[in-house]
């Protein structure tokens, strides 16, 4: 090949690739300008919400004394082998506040004992006051691919919530709440006229 | 020369790619490799749940899909196909008296009688529970199913409408003041009467000038 034809090949090859840049921006100029004034064809979604009403399911009569309160949020993960395709990855994240305190409906008939103006007082253990403490309605779903059942919803919710109370009844915070729920105690005891406090606590 | 050449090949290919594409956030792999920093925090308070409410309720989402057009200037729709959910979910509220600034001076007693001054009564929302198996989607063949994220979103929704629902309810607020008022009188009284005070000589009130309308509902 000689000098003039190799120049003639690289001066068509940089023409080309010139000119299909120029086309492609003016392409795409005259496709937005035709865009501004051509019908549109879009696909949309109508969100309906149909008002229903709320039921109150039962009421019951409580008495859950609260002393500390543990705002915790978890990751749950679950993942699918596929064989083709990349693996189903489901990554959600829960929002559960746990109460700890007495219930103070086990407090023992021979529970306080009196003598002038000392009292003595066996308080019911520190306990997790409610088991349902995740507010599921607030759960994030951090990353979703493919479709995931009802059964592996439930098995998520029960590990968040299993990990929760792991996290939040240790020895410190059960220490710590007994603490405060003496605290609190003595302060009403005081209040009643006692000079002399004993409180002790069940044990579990 | 070679490379001249591929390199002119490289920027004419590669140009339109850059140009035509939208500027996209982080590929689903990084997400998952950047989870927040999740927060969990201890808080001291002494709350006395006197009332729990457990509430019922149906999320009904209707998101059908339509074809949006136009033609000779008339806009028209055209149905594409449905998309129905159904979410039944249950939350639990609870009316409690928060003690924290509760002190001596609240208890009034003279040896025979006391008189106890409790604070307001406030409500909170302390669970949400999506029934998982109860959910039913009624979806056409050709779209797709409500996916997690968007189920949780719409019992979101549900939610939001319960704590409204409470909240714009006089009658309903009336009756769970009334009720955690009632309760927490009912537990204190003996409580206090096994301290060697007579039931008759234990008077629990609460402060005059407040009125049910006045109850907040918590949501933390």
């Amino acid at each position: 090949m000689t000098k003039e034809q190799k120049n003639l090949i690289i001066g068509t090859l940089v023409a080309l690739a010139v000119f299909g840049s120029v086309a492609f921006f003016v392409v795409k100029a005259i496709v937005h300008k035709v865009g501004d004034v051509a019908p549109k064809v879009g696909i949309t979604t109508t969100l309906t919400y149909e008002q229903t009403p709320i039921i109150i399911k039962s009421m019951r009569h409580i008495g859950e004394w609260e002393f500390m309160t543990i705002t915790d949020e978890e990751v749950v993960e679950r993942t699918r082998k596929n064989l083709i395709l990349s693996d189903d990855k489901l990554v959600r994240i829960y929002y559960g506040t746990l109460r700890l305190g007495i219930d103070l409906e086990k407090l023992k008939d021979t529970a306080i004992s009196i003598e002038g103006d000392s009292i003595s007082i066996l308080l019911p253990p520190v306990q997790l006051l409610d088991e349902a403490f995740i507010d599921e309605a607030l759960t994030k779903t951090f990353y979703e691919s493919g479709e995931w059942d009802n059964k592996t919803h439930n098995e998520m919710y029960a590990e968040a919530q299993s990990i929760m109370i792991r996290y939040a009844m240790n020895d410190e915070n059960q220490e710590q709440t007994r603490q405060l729920a003496e605290t609190q105690m003595r302060q009403l005891l005081q209040g009643l006229g006692f000079r002399h406090i004993t409180i002790r606590f069940e044990s579990r | 020369m070679r490379s001249v050449i591929a390199f002119i090949l490289a920027i004419t290919l590669i140009t339109p790619l850059f140009c035509g594409c939208q500027k996209q956030d982080g590929t689903a792999d990084d997400d998952v490799n950047a989870i927040p920093l999740l927060a969990n925090h201890i808080q001291q308070c002494s709350r006395l749940y006197t009332t729990e409410y457990r509430i019922h309720k149906v999320v009904m989402v209707q998101a059908d899909k339509q074809l949006e057009t136009s033609f000779l200037g008339v806009g028209f729709n055209l149905p594409l196909g449905e998309r129905r959910l159904l979410i039944p979910m249950e939350a639990t509220l609870k009316g409690y008296i928060d003690f924290s600034n509760f002190s001596e001076d609240d208890i009034e007693t003279d040896g025979e009688k006391v008189t106890i001054t409790l604070p307001d009564p406030e409500v909170m929302l302390t669970s949400s529970r999506i029934d998982h198996d109860g959910t039913k989607q009624y979806v056409s063949w050709y779209l797709s199913n409500f996916d997690t994220s968007e189920q949780t979103a719409h019992a979101a929704k549900g939610r939001q409408d319960i704590i409204n629902k409470v909240k714009n309810d006089s009658r309903q607020k009336r009756h769970i003041v009334e009720s955690a008022r009632q309760n927490a009188a009912n537990l204190l009284i003996p409580f206090i009467s096994r301290m060697g005070f007579d039931e008759q000589n234990i008077t629990i009130t609460f402060r005059k000038d407040f009125s049910f309308e006045n109850l907040r509902i918590k949501t933390d």
